[in-house]
């Protein structure tokens, strides 16, 4: 059956705690930052991002979201990381 | 010109990676995904991240604090962070209890090649000819 809505997809990177992993599941690649962050956040309280233990406590105010479209082989990737900005 | 630039330490007092972007100027290094995965690969042997501040306050901005809060809840570690003005070295480590409670803490580096070295990167490159300043 031929999808009514095309969406745009990506897997999103995670590192936490000295931890890193993948979403379980793409999500939706124009998703807003907030959207994400707040994704990201359950799915490491949940515990449901593989490679990443349960967190009890999940503080992602100071991290960013990187997007990259599909290019090439590689597709569209997103990484939740802290920022790296100094004053 | 003095501009910011950054370096990353090994436990080992080497370093890592520098980090002098294009695109800093005398009062930030602006985010960089690049440093943070040299961090991120790094993070079995990191000591910590140095970098310069030119306009020569010695403590960490909030921009600092927030960063450096940041990248150890990603890493999972805590870091040691020095700032580097053009008359002295301090270094900066959190010691709680609350999240952005970053003090200064008094240490000495054996190797001290490499706070010349960003010294030299951060400052007029007439400093190179005219001998470094005490530190």
């Amino acid at each position: 059956m031929e999808n009514l809505v095309a969406v745009n997809t990506a897997f999103v990177n995670v590192t936490y705690n000295g931890y890193n992993g993948n979403l379980e599941g793409n999500i939706n690649y124009d998703a807003s930052s907030d959207e994400i962050k707040n994704w990201v956040k359950e799915a490491l309280r949940t515990g449901t991002i593989p490679g990443i233990p349960a967190q009890t406590e999940v503080d992602l105010t100071d991290f960013t979201i990187d997007k990259f479209a599909a290019d090439g082989n590689l597709p569209a990737r997103i990484f939740c990381r802290p920022k790296a900005t100094f004053g | 010109m003095s501009l910011e630039a950054g370096v990353l330490l090994s436990v080992t007092e080497e370093p890592i990676y520098w980090h002098v972007p294009n695109n800093r100027s005398s009062s930030a290094l602006p985010d960089s995904r690049e440093l943070w995965n040299k961090i991120w690969e790094n993070k079995d042997k990191v000591l910590g991240f140095a970098h310069s501040h030119p306009l020569g306050i010695i403590c960490p901005s909030q921009e600092d604090i927030t960063t450096f809060s940041a990248i150890e809840i990603a890493i999972g570690k805590r870091l040691l962070w020095p700032i580097l003005t053009k008359e002295v070295i301090t270094y900066w480590q959190w010691n709680g209890p609350a999240k952005f409670n970053y003090h200064q803490i008094y240490i000495s580096f054996s190797n001290k090649k490499w706070i010349y070295m960003l010294y030299n990167v951060s400052y007029s490159y007439r400093f190179l000819f005219a001998g470094l300043p005490p530190l």
